[in-house]
């Protein structure tokens, strides 16, 4: 490499404190756990704030809620207990073809209908599988 | 024993035993960046702390190494960039001149054990550019070959090349001009 004028050994001139590698492993080892300690107490420091948002939160919902029940009194409700499959089979029990074709022939509801004529309501209520016949028996 | 253990046996001890595989990579690696990380920076104590954040950075990221690269190589880039960001802390440039670095620090020159011909070529090697400097302490003194130097600073082989024979030629120049 160097012009052969030049006598310089490859050395290695830099002098190193004794004892300097039998002791830099437990010096490494000791800043990596104090490195991994600040990172975790990083993190939650980072993340309390949130934690304490979502307590108090949830500590206020639950308080308003408690709060709300002791204040307010039971109150009945107009309506019976009712089963809902029970009123379900009284809409389809009362709500029936006649029905129908009365509501639309009502003067109210007429009114609505005034555009439509006579074949397509009867067009209609066909495609609504109301039967023909009904629907002669009742015009 | 440590020097004996591959770096594949250290990555496997290290995804069982992280602690113990790390102690043994510390045991294997420590002297040869130790010495690296010492020809860019000169002083001791910058040494010592380049090489400590080195290997916390190891530490932190050898669960992500994904081997694409040896793990020689992945040390050596990561200890030569704390050893630049070492330099670059420096105020000023002349802070690479070898008495006034001596002068600024506490340990002074007593670390440096060469005669006065090594500190004349610690010198010239001193008064490099800075990659220049680099690329000629590891063909030189770490004798890595271009293809390894090139993996480390991401630079071309045939730059490495010149930017090597420019640094010799500076250095002859300084020395025979003494």
């Amino acid at each position: 490499m160097m012009n052969k004028n030049i006598n310089i050994e490859k050395n290695n001139p830099f002098r190193v404190p004794e004892n300097y590698f039998d002791e830099f492993p437990g010096k490494v080892a000791r800043r990596v756990s104090d490195t991994d300690g600040k990172k975790r107490a990083r993190l939650y420091s980072l993340a309390k704030p949130h934690l304490m948002l979502a307590a108090a939160m949830i500590g206020f919902v639950i308080i308003s809620y408690t709060g709300l029940k002791l204040i307010l009194p039971d109150r009945e409700t107009d309506f019976p207990d009712i089963n809902l499959t029970e009123y379900a089979e009284l809409l389809l029990y009362e709500i029936d073809d006649f029905f129908i074709i009365n509501e639309l022939t009502t003067v109210e509801n007429y009114r609505f209908a005034e555009s439509l004529d006579d074949e397509e309501i009867i067009e209609y209520l066909e495609n609504e599988d109301i039967e023909y016949l009904t629907i002669i028996e009742n015009l | 024993m440590q020097e004996k253990i591959t770096d594949k046996q250290i990555l496997e001890l290290f995804r069982k035993e992280p602690e113990e595989g790390f102690r043994n990579l510390v045991l294997k690696y420590q002297k040869k960046l130790y010495y690296h990380i010492r020809r860019i920076v000169i002083l001791h104590e910058d040494a010592d702390d380049a090489l400590q954040n080195s290997l916390i950075k190891i530490w932190q990221n050898l669960s992500g190494f994904r081997e694409i690269s040896s793990l020689y190589t992945w040390l050596y880039r990561i200890s030569t960039n704390e050893a630049l960001s070492i330099i670059k802390k420096r105020t000023h440039a002349s802070d690479m001149n070898l008495d006034s670095l001596f002068a600024s620090s506490d340990e002074g020159a007593s670390w440096f054990d060469g005669d006065l011909a090594e500190k004349m070529l610690w010198e010239a090697i001193a008064n490099l550019p800075e990659k220049q400097r680099i690329i000629f302490i590891m063909k030189y003194y770490d004798d890595l070959k271009y293809e390894e130097i090139s993996s480390i600073l991401e630079t071309s082989v045939g730059a490495l090349k010149a930017s090597y024979h420019h640094a010799v030629k500076k250095i002859e120049e300084y020395l025979t001009s003494r």
